[in-house]
């Protein structure tokens, strides 16, 4: 996951990689993204989400494309 | 015996307090086990996809958010500098320890530096944005390419 300038550097840098577009999230949302899913990360009984509760940490965040879907 | 738990939370304290990966023979003595039972939960941990392994060393490459090794994600913060495994790992070193910290990166299409403050106070630079190249299904396809 990778930061650039603004979108028209996505577009540019995807062209020049040969890659797909993917999805650019603007700062702040990536930033509540972060927060969801890194805040708890020094809990000892922290463990990974299941696919029901990634998917449902993406549409919290306002993420919900197919792009965001687990099982896509 | 020590559980996996306990070693994944001994490592993002080794990485919080001093910047860098813990050694397995560094993290038995610090969690007063061997450095069998550590390399035999690095290697749980990182079938569980919460860790990656340098291969070959089976030492830590990935403790996310954190990088073992250089990347062109450095945050600090409190004296202390970390390497981030991608853009989105460095907010999450600043949603993790709950404390504003500065990012220095540079975008990978123009090479300019860009350079943020990540927290609680954060104003984000306006049209700057995280991409996200694969969908979450095929991030741990390549997790060095993710």
């Amino acid at each position: 996951m990778l930061l650039l300038r603004d979108e028209e550097h996505v577009e540019r840098w995807c062209l020049e990689q040969g890659l797909p577009r993917g999805e650019a999230v603007p700062l702040e949302q990536a930033w509540r993204l972060a927060v969801a899913w890194y805040s708890d990360r020094l809990d000892l009984a922290w463990r990974r989400n299941t696919p029901e509760e990634t998917e449902a940490t993406f549409r919290e965040v306002g993420l919900t494309s197919a792009f965001w879907c687990p099982a896509s | 015996m020590i559980g996996p738990g306990e070693v994944r939370l001994g490592v993002l304290h080794h990485f919080v307090e001093r910047g860098g990966a813990p050694a397995a023979s560094e993290l038995a003595e610090r969690l007063g086990c061997s450095a069998g039972e550590i390399r035999s939960a690095f290697r749980q941990l990182a079938d569980e996809r919460i860790f990656v392994l340098e291969p070959g060393s089976g030492e830590l490459l990935m403790a996310m958010p954190f990088s073992a090794r250089p990347t062109p994600y450095e945050v600090r913060a409190g004296g202390r500098t970390w390497w981030a495994n991608c853009a989105w790992d460095a907010l999450g070193i600043a949603a993790m320890l709950d404390t504003a910290v500065e990012i220095s990166t540079r975008c990978p299409d123009c090479a300019e530096p860009i350079e943020l403050q990540a927290g609680a106070t954060s104003e984000w630079l306006e049209h700057a944005v995280v991409h996200f190249a694969l969908p979450p299904a095929s991030w741990w396809d390549d997790i060095a390419f993710t």
